[in-house]
């Protein structure tokens, strides 16, 4: 009851706090007044009398803390006042104030920005049930995921006991969806019929795929993703049972998929896979569910076992005598798949933005800790006019806490500025949907409060150790700092520019690596290039000579659009993916000589359209034609592993599998290698032939299978071309008008290789935190020299030249600078060594780096003495002396 | 001010100023500051100014009230007196000040 009654009286008290107020200063005066009466009857002056009263009533300010603590909600009262105050303090150097703000701003936003897209990217779960439960199957060669053939699926379907169920697809290609409207090229896949139960996804209508449907020359069966029914049937709710046709040939929808899944899949269209489950080339990817109770490891010791079984029939059936080296199976979660390519540069991203977070909150700590300096004498007199300790404290850390909450608040804006801008730079449309990560953004923001609240705290510190009277002297006779502190900030300074040494000499070879892995040649030329997809009815095809004859005209009236150079085709462009054919490598001394290797099939001018360099050899003729001797060229990877010795023109090559008799090509050249997998990853050897020169069956299979690319090389600013060359390419068959050019440099940019982007921001960081490293030098070191000013005026007071001033103030800022530098160096030695995995082309200990570093702080350094110093010999010297 | 003055112990401002009113009848601010520092002959030091903070607490919690007077110099002041509340608070806080003095002085005049 009595506590309800005080509670209630505080509240009014809250509300009448005015009223309360007038009343106290109103005791207050009569108190004094009664007090100067009592002097003045002693003797007193008026004057002497009134000080007498002062101090015997002694001090108000701490009359009206108590007050305030003690009556209605003090803290609320105090609050008020500290944030008021605060944001005066602040708004009385905006410019600094702006800064930190836009530092921490920077620091929590890129933060924010960059987990949202790695969490989007890397750590969000797959779009199937139970995801963790979903393993990759295939073959673990060089660190990598190998995809597997026909063959080993079947082994394990039939025998598995730790995958509860087990699929696999054939690559993704594109179709020719004849619709209503117009006709579309969609992305689509074959997959097996246990696809959809075994990633636990369900048509939202209709079924999955039949077993029946799965078997070799099936029914044509098709299941939709949700967004091809939006976009191409408007959602047409009785799609079910209709025929529609797919390159040509009429297949019936039995399904479509829930809208949640479609969106995260790359495939718009699915067809059973209908596989006899015989071939030995690599071109399937297998998805498996774990069995109940079952691991990644246990499947992944089964999945080996199982696959040794089908390589010993292969090392069978291979060349007698010759020994067979076979690559080990193995599982592992779908997610942990998806994720694990990208790794280290998802890590060196992530230390590249805390890097530059730990930078932010560094100057901001730099700023305040120099603002504390010049701030002891403020808290000291308020201490003197009797202001206790935790009171300034409390309003020392409002004030750094309000710099963090604004910073935060940047940081959101800058954030989702962050987020757009990349979004609509990236190529891919995962990254679209991207939003703040939250939790990340109350990681970042608690980081940057608790630096602020801790160097906010210094200038009280500073100020207590102190004490009073030497810190109100302390700028009466600061003409130069004291010994302690001079020495104290020299070493702030040392300190400093020796950490930035090594985040600059960090962010250096970060960058340079990036530059040096965008300078790595691809292969080939991507300018000026266009290409189309085209999906060739094959099956109507009576000879091999007719698709060359047919691909031939096209060419032709290509050509003949103004503004085009050159015209080309082949079954897979560059940075497209991987083709596998089963091969055997007759005449290799290698103990590897049956395996499924890259085949590409093209016309005899690709290599010269796409401008790829034959390096020995010849290139392909017009005359390697059906009937002519078949020739193959081969990338320098494929000719560095089988024909160490340099002897590779000449040798055999036999392509198998297809055909009871083989066909075997003679190799005729050596081309380049093109860079598909990455710029840090090995090439993959491949093979490449004439279309023309290949047997009926395997161009019937193939071009059926994958569809045709036209690369087209226009004159450079030629971009209004493409209608012109939609017209001619379809003009030859009007059952296929649809061809969608785009440019090369488009498939290169969304050939799902993340690395570029990822390297491209990386660049962008190490690159922002190194201006932000120079802002923090420059920052420290103006103030330095400001601190200065005083000695400056004496200085020319004394009949200094203005030139001897300034080579004394830029020496000792040098001096400085250069102790951090060694310092720095010694450190970064050793400190960037674990940075040599990340590096391309560049060693840890690279010295144009270093040196570059070294310039950089330098020039920083200098410039921040010589800035303050040339406005402080610009005043007149009075002035500065009377300063303070 | 003498070297050996002595800080008030928390929390027995309000009972000196509920003795001091009880004793003196209705006061001023003023008058009660001078009395408490003349009765402890210059040995408390007390901040003047707090005394008005606690005036406004204990009218507060209604162990006083206040009304406009005419001081002993033809002033207008605001004189303090005391409540019901405030006397019974008086006896309570008087006895728990006695025994915890007793207490104190038997604890400290204990030898072994």
């Amino acid at each position: 009851m009595d506590s309800l009654n005080e509670l209630l009286q505080r509240l009014t008290g809250l509300f009448l706090s005015k009223q309360a107020n007038r009343r106290i200063a109103e005791e207050t005066e009569f108190h004094l007044r009664m007090l100067r009466d009592k002097y003045r009857a002693q003797g007193l002056s008026d004057h002497d009398a009134a000080i007498a009263a002062r101090r015997e009533f002694g001090s108000t300010a701490r009359m009206q803390e108590d007050y305030r603590a003690q009556s209605s909600f003090g803290w609320m009262d105090t609050l008020r006042g500290d944030v008021l105050y605060a944001v005066r303090t602040l708004g009385k150097t905006p410019g600094i104030t702006a800064l930190m703000i836009l530092m921490l701003g920077l620091g929590i936003g890129a933060n924010t920005a960059i987990f949202s897209f790695l969490s989007e990217l890397l750590l969000r779960p797959l779009p199937y049930r139970d995801p963790d439960r979903v393993v990759v199957v295939g073959r673990w060669r060089n660190g990598t995921m190998w995809a597997t053939s026909p063959r080993d699926f079947a082994a394990l379907r039939d025998k598995t006991q730790t995958l509860e169920s087990v699929t696999t697809s054939f690559l993704y290609r594109g179709v020719n969806l004849e619709t209503a409207a117009e006709p579309r090229h969609v992305p689509s896949i074959h997959v097996t019929h246990e696809y959809f139960r075994t990633i636990g996804v369900a048509p939202q209508l209709g079924r999955a795929f039949l077993p029946e449907e799965d078997k070799p020359g099936g029914p044509h069966v098709t299941v939709l993703s949700y967004s091809l029914w939006t976009d191409a049937y408007q959602s047409d709710a009785n799609i079910l049972g209709r025929q529609v046709r797919i390159n040509g040939a009429p297949h019936t929808i039995v399904g479509v998929l829930p809208e949640a899944f479609s969106a995260r899949a790359r495939a718009k269209l699915y067809l059973p896979l209908q596989s006899t489950l015989r071939g030995t080339d690599t071109n399937y990817t297998i998805l498996a569910r774990l069995a109940p109770g079952a691991t990644a490891e246990q499947a992944s010791a089964e999945v080996d076992s199982l696959f040794a079984v089908v390589d010993a029939e292969r090392a069978q059936r291979a060349t007698k005598g010759q020994p067979f080296v076979r690559t080990p199976g193995r599982a592992i979660s779908a997610q942990e798949d998806s994720a694990g390519e990208f790794r280290s540069q998802v890590l060196l991203l992530f230390g590249a933005v805390s890097v530059m977070l730990f930078v932010a909150c560094l100057n901001t700590a730099n700023l305040l800790l120099a603002r504390s300096a010049a701030r002891t004498r403020e808290i000291a007199i308020r201490c003197a006019l009797g202001a206790g300790r935790g009171r300034i404290t409390r309003q020392l850390l409002t004030e750094s806490l309000m710099l963090s909450v604004l910073g935060g608040l940047s940081g959101i804006g800058l954030g989702h500025l962050f987020i757009t801008g990349l979004a609509r730079l990236s190529p891919y449309d995962v990254l679209r949907h991207v939003s703040l990560d939250q939790r990340a953004l109350v990681f970042t923001a608690a980081v940057s409060i608790l630096v602020g609240l801790l160097f906010g705290l210094a200038p009280a510190l500073h100020a207590f150790r102190l004490g009073l009277g030497e810190s109100l002297q302390q700028n009466a006779t600061r003409v130069s700092a004291g010994r302690g502190t001079l020495m104290s900030r020299q070493v702030l300074v040392i300190a400093q520019v020796a950490l930035c040494t090594i985040l600059v000499a960090g962010a250096g070879l970060l960058v340079r690596t990036v530059l040096n892995i965008r300078s790595v040649s691809t292969g080939f030329d991507t300018r000026n290039l266009l290409v189309s997809p085209m999906v060739l009815n094959a099956d109507k095809l009576e000879s091999v000579q007719a698709l060359v004859n047919y691909y031939e005209q096209a060419s032709r009236q290509m050509r003949e659009v103004p503004g085009v150079l050159d015209v080309a085709y082949t079954n897979q462009l560059p940075y497209e993916g991987q083709f596998n054919l089963p091969i055997e490598l007759p005449d290799t001394a290698t103990p590897d000589r049956t395996m499924s290797m890259q085949f590409r099939m093209q016309s005899p001018d690709t290599f010269r359209v796409l401008g790829m360099k034959i390096v020995r050899g010849r290139d392909f003729a017009q005359s390697d034609t059906t009937g002519a001797p078949q020739i193959a060229i081969v990338n320098e990877a494929f000719a560095r592993q089988f024909y160490p010795q340099g002897d590779v023109l000449g040798k055999r090559i036999t392509m198998k599998n297809y055909l009871k008799v083989p066909d075997v090509f003679t190799i005729g050249g050596v081309v380049t290698d093109v860079r598909e997998m990455g710029p840090k990853r090995p090439v993959p050897p491949a093979i490449y032939v004439v279309a023309g020169q290949l047997p009926l069956t395997v161009v019937k299979g193939v071009f059926s299978f994958v569809s045709t690319k036209w690369i087209v090389k226009v004159q450079p600013g030629v971009n209004n071309v493409i209608p012109q060359l939609r017209r001619a390419a379809g003009s030859l068959d009007p059952s296929q008008p649809f061809v969608e050019f785009t440019s090369m440099d488009t498939v290169v940019a969304s050939s799902a290789r993340l690395e570029r982007v990822l390297m491209t921001l990386l660049a962008a960081f190490a690159g922002l935190t190194l201006l932000m490293v120079a802002a923090g030098i420059y920052g420290t070191m103006a103030y330095m020299v400001s601190l200065r000013k005083q000695e400056i005026g004496i200085r020319m007071a004394l009949g200094a030249r203005p030139r001897d001033v300034m080579a004394i103030i830029v020496a000792s800022g040098a001096r400085q600078v250069i102790a951090g530098l060694m310092i720095g160096f010694a450190v970064a030695w050793w400190a960037t060594k674990w940075m040599t995995t990340f590096l391309f082309q560049l060693k840890a200990t690279d010295p144009a780096n270093l040196a570059t570093a070294a310039a950089i702080l330098l020039l920083a350094g200098v410039l921040a003495c010589a800035g303050p110093a040339r406005t402080a010999l610009k005043l007149a010297p009075i002035k500065t002396l009377r300063m303070d | 001010m003498p070297a050996d003055t002595k800080e008030i112990l928390p929390g027995t401002l309000d009972l000196m100023v509920l003795k001091t009113l009880d004793t003196m009848g209705p006061m001023h601010g003023y008058g009660i500051a001078q009395r408490i520092v003349s009765i402890s002959e210059g040995v408390l030091q007390l901040n003047q100014g707090s005394l008005y903070p606690a005036l406004l607490r204990m009218e507060q919690r209604g162990w006083i009230r206040s009304q406009y007077g005419t001081s002993e110099n033809n002033r207008q002041a605001r004189f303090y007196s005391l409540t019901a509340a405030g006397r019974k608070r008086l006896t309570a806080e008087t006895g728990n000040w006695m025994q915890m003095v007793a207490i104190m002085g038997r604890l400290l005049a204990a030898d072994e």
